[in-house]
């Protein structure tokens, strides 16, 4: 392909090498090593069959009474997470512009994106392509 | 002529599954391998990802549901497992690893066959975040269509010829710094 005469004459497509008869074996190494996998998983499966449960059946009235109980404590939880919030907003929307954004390192960040900040830059500025 | 259709098909028949996935391997092997190695640069690497293509194809080919081509599936997981592991590298090297070192190991490398200054070109396609090294890699090496590296990697065309753009821009500047 075709870019530029800097990156053209560095052209280095015909650089590359494979160990002779590579993609020959490459069959046999992937069925051997999916093999080998299962085989492993097989030993674990028979493993987990003779594991004793530590969960035992309760009467279903104690399932139910725990059930509502559980219902009750997340709402009133709830309830008095939504007044403190409330008291706090006014303070959060003052320090808002205080807090750091991220903790990731700004190469981390940029890595997730196709392109760093220069490259927005770039593209904000308008440059054509 | 190949039919990738009935290859599907038996790939996701129990009783035809493994003979299908060994011709899988052999069909594909070759382009999965120079994407994944043109991205990773070191052929015991390459071989290593490649393997793990394999190996998730096979666990989860009862899930391919055939709505993208066989291809474009192999492909996305090659270029997924490439990212990771290139995410992965990049948090165990140092900032100068990242385009000296590679003219280091490239030197005594026994796969890599380049002179001097095509050792630059890897220094400096080594310095781009992954994703947009490997947007660089598809279009530069395979000469992959920008509609079936969207496919792949779940980003616009638009999105991808800009990607592109701004790497041939940092390889260029970055190959003129080192030639001063």
């Amino acid at each position: 392909m075709v870019i530029n005469n800097d990156i053209n004459k560095l052209n280095d497509k015909d650089a590359f090498k494979v160990p002779a008869g590579y993609f020959d074996s490459l069959p046999q190494r992937v069925m051997e090593r999916i093999d080998s996998e299962e085989a492993g998983r097989a030993e674990t499966g028979i493993h987990t069959a003779k594991t004793v449960s530590l969960w035992t059946r309760k009467p279903l009235w104690i399932s139910l009474t725990s059930t509502v109980a559980a219902c009750v404590a997340i709402v009133l939880t709830f309830n008095v997470i939504t007044s403190r919030q409330a008291n706090e907003g006014s303070n959060a929307l003052a320090n808002a512009e205080t807090e750091s954004v991220s903790t990731l390192e700004e190469e981390e960040l940029l890595s997730y994106a196709l392109y760093d900040g220069e490259d927005v830059y770039a593209y904000l500025s308008g440059e054509t392509y | 002529m190949f039919d990738e259709r009935d290859l599907i098909n038996r790939l996701q028949d129990e009783t035809t599954r493994r003979k299908a996935f060994e011709e899988l391997v052999s069909r594909y092997s070759s382009k999965l391998y120079w994407q994944i190695r043109h991205l990773v640069v070191d052929h015991d690497d390459a071989d290593d990802i490649l393997q793990n293509v394999f190996l998730k194809t096979w666990n989860s080919i009862g899930t391919f549901k055939g709505d993208s081509q066989l291809y474009t599936w192999l492909y996305r997981i090659a270029y997924n497992e490439s990212i990771t592991f290139l995410s992965k590298k990049k948090t165990n090297l140092s900032i100068d690893d990242l385009d000296d070192g590679i003219a280091n190991r490239l030197e005594s490398d026994e796969y890599y066959d380049g002179n001097e200054a095509q050792v630059l070109l890897q220094q400096a396609i080594a310095t781009l975040p992954e994703k947009q090294r490997a947007v660089f890699t598809m279009k530069y090496y395979e000469e992959m269509k920008y509609e079936d590296m969207a496919q792949i990697t779940g980003t616009s065309v638009g999105a991808l010829k800009a990607s592109f753009f701004h790497a041939v821009q940092k390889i260029t500047a970055y190959v003129k710094a080192k030639e001063l």
